[in-house]
């Protein structure tokens, strides 16, 4: 009973988000725009650049995308955009302008927010959750060159951390499949600074330059009480990790927070006000007990002998 | 002239003495049925027990989340009963309303009565009683469970004092006329008690500024220990205890709750003990209006205490609310129930005269008292089922709280229990004190009576 009143409000109250939505939903699509293609190459680049943004910026409604049929969030609620339908039925420059000028109620417009180069990075992301889809080449080859992977296997990952400069250093080896040496060129590498809970990550998906290294700048992180941070190096999404103990700082003092007199603190620590209001308080009434019970003593000796 | 009032003096005593001292020497059958229940359901409350003691308290509807049920509810309720003592004697009674004499005594054997119980029920609820000791060894002065036990005990001295000194000169009228209508070791329990008791005016003297002094005394004291009783919880960040509130709010309800026993004690004492030329309608009207007031005071507060976290609905709150507010909540029918018949309809119902009258007066009384002891449920239980972090992984009984028959046995021998005690001293001593009536009525009283 209680869950089907709850049903029927939740239902109301979606029913209502949603006549909202479908009265307030107004894209504009400028005009110029409706056919205009991705103007940037979908590449590889574009497609990493597009995800970085979408984490920062879309990720917060539109939640981890995935390529499916149709949209399968709740109405009301924002839609996976990897969904076929919408891929399929929206070009480029429609996307475009949905992004750039919102639809005046839930979805906000992007405009001011993100430079039109990452707008259409974002896109590109997208679209590369629709298989069919077919975007611009790079004009020149060099750009695909950039999007080269690294098909040997890693045989060696290097994690060192300079004190100085706070720099951290990634240093991969690779060789073929035939056994050679060779630099892993383009290889993601992710860096995470170990805590007690999920880790702090300092870079994700970084690639490898020419020499096979990634460089990355330690912020101000906290340190155990002598210095030290542990770092984790994560290669290829975690297939091959490097794990160091290194030394940022001189180290600190911990005050337990448990130590000196406080409310909160074992009994012989005890704040003495606390003691002044037990002893005192229980000590005058119980001493107003005593002179009743005196008085009683004297009742007794006032009776006829 | 002198004469005259002399004999007038020694009439209306005679009166008094015949209406309030009779009754102490009777046993009619419906006492004794009374008492046989009373004593039937503490036997098996403590074969209940025996199983609790041997087997734990795994016997109980208790688990890890709520880990306070009935036992500590009725300590609630024991606590917020017993402050009624205070409130009549003390409060109302330093006022210099002259009417409490003859109920101030009927609210100072409950106050005894329930502060005990209250100090027992505790005891009840430890798993391991046996370790009741270390609470004093090992206790911290910053837990309020530390000050709690300190001041439930003087709360209990204090009731015993205020009981027991103005009963000093009522001894003496005992010990003086009734030699031949009580059993011997009953007199000469009585002639100790009395401490040579023989109304000179320097005894009065003594007597007036003891009991003046505790009366004081007994006003912060009570304060104490309903307000350290509510830090029990309140001082807890918990959803439904986390209030600023929590002290006023619970001592207001203690008045309600002990009101309510008041007028219930008062009723069936005046009915069966053959008092209505003392406890008279005026009483009844009187103690009605009194039963209004303090009801009002806490509908204030419990306007606060649920109105404020329903506006703002705090995520730990709003399910707290939604189990006490919503019909189809967990308790939310009782929590309704109590809200009307505790307090709302008593109130709308103390405002007309035609309903202060004894018998009303008494359903409203019984109304609310029993809604007293509901609402300290309310307060305790569903709390602990709200806790912060999800409640996963864990048997389902866990996640409600259903008490055993064990327990609730238990519970019913500890109440049992004190209307056994009030039973008790108000059939060994009289309900009402004589030497006030007989002050009041302009009775020389500065002799052996």
């Amino acid at each position: 009973m209680k869950k089907n009143i709850l049903n029927i409000l939740s239902l109301i109250s979606i029913s209502l988000l949603i006549v909202g939505n479908v009265q307030a939903q107004n894209w504009t699509i400028d005009p110029e725009l409706k056919d205009a293609q991705l103007k940037i190459a979908y590449d590889e680049a574009s497609i990493d650049a597009g995800k970085s943004v979408y984490d920062k910026n879309c990720k917060a409604c539109h939640l981890e995308i995935s390529a499916e049929e149709n949209n399968s969030r709740a109405a009301g609620a924002a839609p996976n955009l990897g969904n076929k339908e919408f891929n399929k039925g929206n070009t480029d420059g429609e996307i475009f302008c949905k992004l750039s000028h919102g639809n005046g109620s839930s979805m906000p417009p992007y405009e001011a927010m993100l430079s039109e180069d990452d707008r259409w990075k974002v896109i590109a992301y997208m679209r590369s959750f629709c298989e069919s889809y077919e975007g611009p080449k790079a004009d020149d080859g060099a750009a695909a060159v950039v999007a080269e992977k690294f098909e040997g296997e890693i045989s060696k990952l290097d994690l060192s951390f300079d004190k100085d400069s706070k720099v951290i250093t990634v240093q991969l080896e690779g060789k073929d499949s035939s056994g050679n040496k060779v630099v892993p060129k383009n290889v993601k590498v992710s860096v995470f600074v170990k805590r007690a809970f999920g880790q702090l990550p300092l870079c994700a998906d970084k690639k490898t330059d020419d020499k096979g290294q990634i460089t990355t700048e330690l912020g101000d992180v906290p340190t155990d009480t002598a210095g030290f941070i542990t770092l984790i190096a994560s290669v290829n999404g975690g297939k091959t990790t490097a794990e160091a103990n290194v030394q940022v700082n001189e180290g600190y003092t911990w005050v337990n927070p448990l130590d000196g007199t406080h409310l909160w603190a074992t009994r012989d620590k005890t704040p003495l006000w606390l003691m002044i209001m037990y002893f005192g308080g229980t000590l005058l009434v119980l001493g107003v007990i005593g002179w009743s019970v005196l008085q009683l003593f004297r009742i007794w000796n006032l009776r006829e002998r | 002239m002198s004469e005259i009032k002399k004999q007038d003096d020694n009439v209306i005593m005679e009166k008094i003495r015949k209406d309030l001292l009779t009754p102490m020497t009777t046993f009619p059958l419906g006492y004794k049925i009374w008492i046989g229940s009373l004593l039937t359901l503490i036997a098996m409350a403590i074969w209940a027990y025996y199983i609790q003691f041997q087997e734990g308290l795994g016997v109980t509807g208790m688990r890890d989340y709520v880990s306070w049920g009935l036992y500590i509810a009725s300590f609630v309720f024991f606590v917020a009963t017993a402050l009624v003592g205070m409130l009549i004697s003390a409060v109302v009674g330093l006022l210099g309303q002259k009417w409490i004499i003859p109920i101030s005594r009927i609210a100072e054997m409950i106050a005894l009565a329930f502060v005990m119980m209250a100090g027992i029920v505790i005891v009840v609820d430890m798993g391991r009683p046996d370790r009741l000791l270390n609470v004093f060894i090992y206790g911290r002065f910053q837990s309020p469970i530390f000050w709690d036990i300190t001041v439930v005990n003087i709360y209990l001295i204090i009731s015993f004092l205020l009981l027991f000194l103005p009963l000093l000169p009522d001894l003496g009228i005992i010990r003086n006329h009734m030699k031949k209508d009580l059993p011997k070791w009953q007199w000469n329990l009585y002639n100790v008690l009395s401490l040579g008791w023989v109304g000179t005016p320097g005894q009065y003297k003594i007597l007036h500024r003891t009991i003046r002094v505790l009366l004081i005394m007994i006003v912060p004291v009570a304060m104490a220990l309903h307000t350290v009783t509510s830090w029990l919880s309140a001082l807890t960040l918990r959803a439904g205890w986390d209030s600023t509130i929590f002290g006023p709010y619970y001592v207001s309800g203690a008045f309600v709750a002990g009101s309510g026993a008041v007028l219930i004690a008062m009723y069936f004492l005046r009915k069966y003990y053959k008092l209505e030329d003392y406890i008279t309608d005026f009483h009844f009207d009187k103690m009605g209006k009194l039963m209004v007031l303090v009801a009002l005071v806490y509908l204030y507060f419990n306007i606060n205490e649920f109105l404020v976290p329903a506006y703002k609905m705090k995520t730990a709150d709003a399910h707290h609310i939604h189990t006490l507010f919503s019909l189809h909540g967990e308790y939310g029918v009782m929590f309704w129930m109590v809200q009307i018949f505790g307090l709302i309809l008593p109130i709308f119902l103390g405002f007309f005269k035609r309903f202060r009258k004894p018998f009303p007066m008494m359903l409203i009384g019984t109304a609310v008292l029993v809604g007293a002891w509901y609402k300290r449920v309310i307060i305790v239980v569903p709390t602990m089922i709200h806790a912060f972090l999800p409640i996963q992984n864990v048997p389902e009984e866990f996640h409600h709280y259903n008490p055993t028959g064990i327990e609730i046995t238990i519970t019913l021998g500890t109440i049992a229990m004190a209307v056994l005690i009030f039973s008790i001293l108000a059939k060994l001593f009289p309900v009402i004190a004589l030497w006030e009536l007989a002050e009041e009525k302009g009775v020389d009283i500065e002799k052996d009576l």
